[in-house]
């Protein structure tokens, strides 16, 4: 971790030295320790990201390393934002995307504020929708400028009392609404026709009565049955154990212990 | 001294078990389980001898008694050239045509080389009451076509006395069964299955008595067995004093013959009678079977039952009626445009209200 530090820390300033005309007051929000992003990409982006920062007064930012060094890409990205006073106001809100390239990691976390605004749900889609189809073809100046301007929506949404989430996601609720139509449709056609088809061989079975006996019961007589031996011996005990799944989720966020949310994986 | 090796094999992994002087258990290196020495005895017991047993094959007593000489005196065979139904009545009962087939042609034959019924139960139903029980039989049926009853001739129905042979016997039996018996509970975030394994054993007999094989390859086994049961009360010792108005049909499937449809009826049941002892588990896998069924006595006997052949658009229908208890049964045609009717009948106002209902 001491060794992805450093070399976070060499990144920073080097683009402090950078940008140092431009935006001397101003503290990077897009941090490109990798080269990703052209001069004037890189400008645009960090404009873009203050300017949604000050107006929802909640930070958005991006950090790109090289390589976590076979890190954890949650725990680098919230030590990042933890050690570089990362997140807006004094309760520190902020969403952080971190990308490590060697590794293909990426990691999405927020804080404070940034965990009302951006819910599980709404990071779940921002990854999956916007960011990780882009990030997979290298797309890397796209998938940063739609993630800036999906984090805007959100907290705009945030902003308005309704947060992005799964009550509010109208994909969502179309895709259920389209899903609920084909389910009541097939309701609507397969149980008539099995109601139908059960009476139909109810009345079917009537017209067929010949069929042969496998079995001799009739013939035995009273008390024509005697159990001489009767043994129900136990022989051992397996124990299996299953985790129960939890209902999916209604809704909001999971905040852990350390105040932050998120979501990992690779792209 | 000769010494017996017997290697066991652990219940639950097949694994190698060796005996524990600790423990005084017999333990499984593999899998860790450890048994008593009586469970894992009690387990290999009579394995050969039952295997054995369910090898044998029963052997019956097939020797039966011939016609008399004076008795064979009045009575009349013929064969019919359609179908190739043996017949045979009493000399004041004339066959007129074959009761399977309705060939109005049947021809006068020798009445040799018979074995004479041991029993006979005599008809209880007359004619009409078979008659208005097959018109009662149309009723009610949706799928039957209009004109089937219609062009039935309803008349030609015929008494025949059909031979049967009644099998006796007991059936031993030696059952071995894993059963298991399945308990859950919830722990933490965990459902915990507990599931007991069980060696269940069942021994025991079933006794069977006159055990019905139909021996005419003219009457289908599906229609006679599903006429059963006669009421054996009315089995008297046969005469031919019984015959008289009514055809009997003589045996062309010998009782040697017959013997296997009997030993798997009383093997079918006999399983059925041990399954039904184990009660309490929530699965149930058979080990072994080994049955062994001691042969009793075989008897002849004819057995009443009414018949009507009949014929539409080519095709043979045939209904039995049990000529002691009434019991009628017969495949019917199926007309399946009434078929098609009703299921459009039902499904299509279901779908329109599901329909104003769901949309």
């Amino acid at each position: 971790m001491k060794k992805i530090t450093a070399l976070f820390i060499s990144i920073m300033l080097l683009t402090f030295a950078m940008l140092l005309p431009v935006h001397a007051a101003d503290f990077d929000l897009v941090a490109d320790g990798v080269g990703l992003l052209s001069e004037d990409e890189y400008f645009e982006l960090n404009e873009l990201a203050w300017d949604i920062t000050e107006e929802y007064q909640c930070e958005v930012s991006i950090v790109i390393i090289d390589d976590n060094d076979g890190d954890d890409a949650m725990e680098v990205a919230k030590s990042i934002y933890e050690d570089y006073n990362y997140g807006y106001g004094e309760d520190k809100s902020g969403l952080m995307l971190f990308l490590s390239m060697e590794e293909r990691d990426y990691a999405i976390i927020a804080y404070g504020y940034g965990n009302t605004a951006f819910t599980d749900h709404g990071k779940d889609v921002l990854l999956e929708r916007h960011l990780l189809p882009l990030l997979g073809k290298d797309e890397y100046y796209d998938s940063f400028r739609i993630y800036l301007n999906q984090t805007a929506n959100y907290l705009k949404m945030a902003r308005d009392g309704t947060p992005f989430d799964i009550d509010t996601d109208e994909v969502l609720a179309a895709e259920k609404a389209k899903s609920s139509f084909w389910i009541r449709l097939a309701v609507v056609i397969l149980v008539p026709l099995l109601i139908a088809g059960l009476i139909c061989l109810i009345f079917l079975s009537q017209m067929k009565t010949a069929v042969k006996q496998r079995k001799a019961d009739y013939f035995i007589p009273e008390g024509g049955f005697n159990l001489t031996r009767r043994i129900d011996q136990f022989l051992f005990r397996t124990e299996t154990r299953t985790q129960i799944e939890k209902k999916s989720s209604s809704g909001g966020t999971s905040v852990g212990s350390d105040g932050f949310s998120g979501r990992s994986g690779k792209f | 001294m000769a010494t017996e090796v017997t290697n066991y094999q652990c219940p639950s992994c097949t694994g190698p078990l060796h005996f524990s002087s600790d423990s005084g258990k017999l333990d499984c290196d593999y899998c860790g389980e450890s048994f008593d020495v009586a469970t894992i005895e009690l387990l290999y017991a009579d394995k050969d001898q039952a295997a054995a047993d369910a090898a044998s094959k029963p052997e019956w007593d097939l020797t039966m008694e011939e016609w008399g000489e004076e008795e064979a005196a009045h009575m009349r065979a013929y064969s019919c050239p359609s179908c190739g139904a043996q017949l045979i009545c009493d000399d004041t009962t004339a066959a007129t045509a074959c009761p399977y087939c309705n060939n109005p042609t049947v021809v006068p034959g020798q009445f040799t080389g018979m074995l004479r019924p041991d029993f006979v139960i005599p008809f209880k139903m007359d004619k009409e009451a078979a008659k208005t029980a097959l018109k009662n039989n149309y009723k009610g049926k949706k799928f039957l076509p209009k004109t089937f009853s219609e062009e039935n001739k309803i008349e030609e129905l015929k008494g025949i006395y059909v031979p049967f042979w009644l099998f006796d016997g007991i059936s031993d039996g030696d059952v071995r069964y894993r059963a298991t018996k399945i308990h859950s509970h919830t722990q933490g975030d965990e459902k915990v299955t507990v599931t007991e394994h069980y060696h269940v054993v069942r021994e025991g007999n079933v006794r069977f008595e006159k055990v019905p094989v139909d021996g005419s390859t003219k009457m289908p086994d599906a229609h006679m067995d599903a006429i059963e049961p006669y009421d054996y009360l009315a089995l008297v010792p046969f005469s031919s004093a019984y015959l008289p108005g009514y055809l009997a049909d003589k045996y062309d499937v010998e009782a040697n013959v017959c013997i296997e449809r009997a030993n798997d009826r009383i093997r079918s049941s006999t399983e059925d009678k041990f399954a039904s002892t184990i009660t309490g588990y929530a699965s149930m896998v058979p080990e072994s079977f080994a049955i062994n069924i001691t042969p009793g006595e075989v008897k002849y006997a004819f057995l009443p039952v009414w018949v009507l052949n009949t014929r539409w658009k080519g095709k043979d229908f045939l209904f039995a009626m049990n000529g002691q208890t009434g019991k009628l049964i017969g495949d019917l045609p199926v007309d399946w445009r009434k078929f098609f009717a009703w299921f459009t009948g039902i499904s299509l106002p279901i779908m329109l209200l599901l329909g104003f209902i769901l949309f």
